[in-house]
């Protein structure tokens, strides 16, 4: 990061303050149709990854899980059956937009009892330390101003014992792969992003921050730095997406 | 046991993607048989892998909070390994006679959770045509039906005395169709009954005709 404090917004560089207004603005923007548009842009494969999550968050009866940048709840849905009615689910977002639509979404689906819904930025975390069985973040950290800091926040209030899980865009592991999906990315993800969302601007700020987010072994670092154990991560579809998983010792 | 079936150079996304097919398609057939699934229930957190050696697959089934969960990984511990080739597989589900012993299917584990599973899946009773029509309407599923039912018919078991009881959970868990005696008869009355309301509708409608002409 430069002297004078500027972070990238997508391929853009925009003042640290000002970073997280603009996250906002995009996330506001689509929350209405963030769900169809996530099934149109990954052809239903978010899917895929999501339950991939499930099964190595390892998240058993009676667990609290926090699913921080959660948005419209996909994973938190998944959590609240497991954990049953003895576990709790936190279903934390910065965006009461998006959050909005989340707890509606899951209200309509009968997810209703062990979740709770709270306005939190993953940098902050509002929680006491070690409150956490496991923590997911979904396509969230690269959102996040300062990773660092946010990766610091979680390992903090999940218990001993606790694991994080970090599914994010990544690096695809093969040139053609990566050649195919830049120009899915930047040029048909804005143009489907218009199509649906009338809002190509936030679909072209996705790609361009989907390329500037830590590759898979930078990423890992990150997370041993922040005091996590055990790091490892999995590449799935190619590399499109990677899994990481730390566990706090 | 921590699973060493997903590595982190193996990209789970396939196996994962299978994984939720199965699961859909089970748990949608389950919709159509409640009392497998309450009877599902005593069986839950037990969880069932089944490792194929060829092609190499390992999936894990575990009942969990009133679904059946298919996994391609799974953190919770084993009850029960199934290990064989997928002919061997088959071969064991399709003869009933073959006993387990020279089948070339390995057991691990608690091999009472199979004779559970075994009670629970040989109650199995999916109303196939019932599961089919809320989706397509009633003509093609029935005849959808009939075709799953004679595509499976091989698999059905031909003697009820099977040898083991491993063989007989597989063949059981294969055989989800209804007889199709039941199914003609259903058929049957579901035609009745649609003559019959035509028959009605079409009274009705004479009727109303006549009260208009009356009115004028
Ligand atoms: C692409 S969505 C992912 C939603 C959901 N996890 C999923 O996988 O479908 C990213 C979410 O991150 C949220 N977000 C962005 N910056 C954040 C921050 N600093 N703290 C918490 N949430 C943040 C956004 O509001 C948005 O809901």
């Amino acid at each position: 990061m430069s002297e004078e404090k500027t972070t990238h917004f997508g391929f853009e560089q925009v003042k640290v303050e000002e970073k997280a207004e603009r996250v906002a603005d995009v996330f506001h923007s689509v929350a209405a149709k963030y769900d169809l548009m996530n099934d149109l842009m990954s052809g239903g494969v978010h899917r895929i990854w999501k339950k991939f999550t499930i099964e190595l968050s390892g998240v058993r009866a009676g667990d609290t899980v926090l699913d921080i940048a959660g948005g419209t709840g996909d994973l938190t849905a998944k959590f609240a059956r497991l954990v049953g009615p003895k576990g709790q689910v936190v279903l934390a977002d910065i965006n009461d937009s998006m959050l909005k639509v989340g707890r509606d979404k899951l209200t309509d689906k009968g997810v209703v009892g062990n979740v709770h819904y709270t306005q939190a930025d993953a940098q902050y975390l509002p929680f006491p330390d070690n409150s956490f069985d496991c923590i997911t973040i979904a396509f969230g950290l690269r959102n996040v101003t300062d990773k660092d800091l946010a990766l610091k926040a979680m390992y903090r209030v999940l218990k001993p014992g606790g694991r994080l899980l970090v599914l994010e865009f990544s690096k695809p592991q093969h040139a053609l792969l990566e050649k195919v999906y830049d120009t899915y990315s930047f040029r048909i993800l804005p143009f489907m992003g218009k199509l649906v969302t009338n809002d190509a601007d936030s679909y072209r700020y996705l790609a361009e921050s989907i390329r500037m987010h830590p590759d898979q072994e930078t990423l890992k670092g990150m997370m041993a730095n922040a005091g996590f154990s055990e790091t490892k991560y999995y590449n799935m579809t190619g590399g499109v997406v990677a899994l990481h998983k730390g566990i706090k010792a | 046991m921590a699973a060493d079936d997903v590595t982190a150079d193996h990209d789970p996304t396939y196996v994962t993607a299978l994984a939720a097919v199965l699961e859909k398609i089970v748990n949608t057939a389950l919709t159509y048989d409640p009392a497998t699934k309450v009877g599902l229930q005593k069986l839950e957190n037990h969880v069932l892998a089944v490792q194929i050696t060829e092609p190499q697959l390992k999936l894990y089934f575990v009942v969990l909070a009133d679904q059946l969960d298919v996994m391609a990984h799974c953190e919770t511990p084993v009850a029960t390994l199934l290990q064989g080739s997928l002919q061997d597989l088959i071969k064991l589900a399709s003869q009933p006679s073959t006993s387990l012993a020279n089948s070339g299917v390995r057991v691990e584990g608690q091999i009472g959770l199979l004779s559970e599973y075994q009670q629970v899946l040989s109650q199995l009773d999916i109303d196939w045509e019932d599961a089919l029509a809320s989706r397509l309407g009633d003509l093609p599923a029935h005849q959808i039906a009939q075709a799953l039912r004679a595509a499976t018919n091989w698999i059905k078991p031909r003697s009820r005395k099977a040898a083991s009881f491993t063989a007989d959970f597989l063949t059981e868990e294969l055989r989800v169709l209804p007889h199709k005696l039941e199914v003609d008869q259903y058929v049957q009355q579901v035609d009745q009954l649609r003559e019959a309301s035509d028959r009605l509708e079409a009274r009705l409608q004479r009727l109303l005709l006549q009260q208009a002409q009356q009115q004028q």
